[in-house]
């Protein structure tokens, strides 16, 4: 079970398309696509749109990205739609280039993979079993326990080490 | 120790009793106005864009204060006569260097964000003076900012400052076709990142904040400093029940709740009544109050939880005030 007032992202109602001078779309997948082309239909034939696809997420989504938002001008708004961690990761990516949280619409299809960030080494661990379950991590091979803290800024779900209180008894002993 | 005159607002809290050092014309009605310790002391630091409540006779009005906000060995206001205003300002015109005054601390309700990639300025009139706060910061700390000052012809106050302050990141409008002109272009060329800051008259800050809106700027990155004292509506007659007695006031249009309050015998701290200072807040206990002042922020605003009564009205027949 999720708490109710967790950081984890819930599929949540689409959002409405916002006034804007033009919007960039960048999806992953098919799923992603297919969401992001629908939501640009909604939009006023006027407002300039662009949409790139990839099949998944990956450094050249990041760099088409990258390379929009840094001649961009207020007035432009992100869509993101794909998979969870794909779509949170850009979204970092666009925040760290100067958008707010307004600017940037995320369209999350359920595709149950998610990132889980190690503490103790600091590496990212792809995933899709759901949170509360146990990964090992690829950096440290610590098993860690996906826990239901999501960071919108790196995207990821916090692990914590599942024997580490076990661990402490014992070098207390 | 000085005397208490008799006055119809009461003494600033925690306020900063300075001596008026110096005094520059700028404009035929516009005069700035330099405040220093009496014994030389530095003055507290503040955040550009921030403002102090001035008592002068028994008024009390709200200034933006000029400078950067480092190293304040003064603080300097520049006020607008208006001479048909709350007679605040027609008051310090009067004032000669030598005056004792009551200063509030600075208070910060327009501050830079931090995080921006870029700062736009506009400013009308006497609304530049938060903005020439903003601009010395900007310039100080090599954060990249720009002004656009829409003013008329020969009222222009502080152009030799900006100018000098703001050399090619500076644009002067003196006539609005050219303003509107010049607005639309900036809109649509400042990088992701920017936010924009306007100060100046209501119409004035309506018509920037909404081809703003037009032009896909979100709410978020827009901020806006009311000044002077734009005559309020006088609103709609509503009731109100006080919470301790039960007791219910009726506050008729045109009348604000302080005053309603004040003739029904209740006593309630006030000074500025005009939306700024925040001494007249009561806590609310039910109802959703008409927020009509300049010192709530707009969380505080949203929480319905104060109401500042020397301005602000009641949005419902249920409103229910802590006194
Ligand atoms: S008296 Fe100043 S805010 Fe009401």
């Amino acid at each position: 079970m999720i708490p109710r007032h967790s950081s984890v992202p819930r599929p949540g109602a689409v959002p409405s398309p916002a006034r804007a001078r033009e919007y960039f779309a960048v999806s992953f997948g098919n799923e992603g696509f297919k969401e992001s082309d629908a939501w640009l239909r909604r939009l006023d034939h006027s407002i300039q749109r662009q949409h790139v696809a990839f099949r998944t997420g990956d450094d050249a989504a990041a760099a088409a990205l990258q390379a929009r938002l840094a001649s961009a001008v207020v007035g432009i708004r992100v869509v993101l739609a794909g998979p969870e961690a794909d779509v949170y990761t850009l979204r970092a990516l666009a925040l760290r280039m100067g958008a707010v949280d307004e600017e940037v619409f995320l369209l999350v299809t359920p595709d149950g993979s998610r990132r889980v960030h190690c503490p103790h080494c600091q590496s990212t661990t792809v995933t899709d079993r759901p949170v509360g379950e146990v990964v090992v991590c690829t950096g440290c091979q610590k098993s860690l326990v996906i826990y239901h803290h999501f960071s919108r800024r790196t995207a990821t779900y916090l692990g914590y080490m599942v024997d580490a209180e076990e661990r402490a008894k014992e070098d207390a002993a | 120790m000085t005397a208490t005159a008799e006055a119809s607002a009461p003494a600033l809290h925690n306020a900063l009793e300075l001596v008026l050092a110096d005094v520059t014309d700028r404009t035929p009605s516009i005069r700035s106005f330099t405040f220093r310790d009496p014994a030389g002391n530095e003055l507290p630091p503040y955040v550009p864009g921030s403002h102090i409540i001035v008592h002068s006779g028994d008024k009390a009005n709200a200034y933006s204060l000029t400078g950067s906000g480092v190293l304040t060995a003064e603080y300097t206001i520049s006020v607008l006569r208006v001479d048909n205003g709350g007679g605040g300002s027609a008051a310090l015109h009067q004032l000669a260097p030598g005056a004792r005054l009551s200063v509030s601390r600075p208070r910060s309700a327009f501050a830079p964000v931090a995080t921006a990639r870029h700062h736009l300025l506009i400013a009308a009139g006497i609304g530049i003076t938060p903005m020439l706060s903003h601009m010395r910061a900007a310039t100080e700390w090599g954060h990249s900012a720009s002004l656009l000052y829409a003013y008329r012809q020969g009222e222009g106050a502080h152009l030799d400052d900006v100018r000098e302050l703001c050399g090619e990141r500076l644009l002067e409008c003196t006539d609005r076709s050219s303003f509107l002109a010049a607005l639309g272009v900036r809109l649509g060329e400042q990088p992701l990142g920017t936010h924009l800051y306007v100060c100046g008259p209501q119409g004035f800050m309506d018509t920037v904040l909404s081809a703003a809106a037009v032009a896909g700027w979100p709410p978020s990155r827009l901020h806006s400093e009311p000044f002077g004292t734009a005559d309020l509506d006088p609103g709609q007659p509503f009731s109100v029940t006080l919470g301790r007695s039960g007791a219910v006031v009726d506050v008729p249009s045109g009348t604000s709740l302080l005053k309603a309050l004040e003739d029904s015998g209740h006593k309630v701290p006030f000074m500025c009544r005009q939306g700024v200072c925040g001494e007249c807040i009561l806590p609310v206990l039910r109802g959703t109050p008409e927020h009509r002042d300049l010192y709530l922020s707009e969380a505080e605003k949203t929480a319905n939880n104060s109401i500042m009564c020397c301005v602000s009205r009641s949005r419902d027949a249920g409103l229910e005030i802590d006194l």
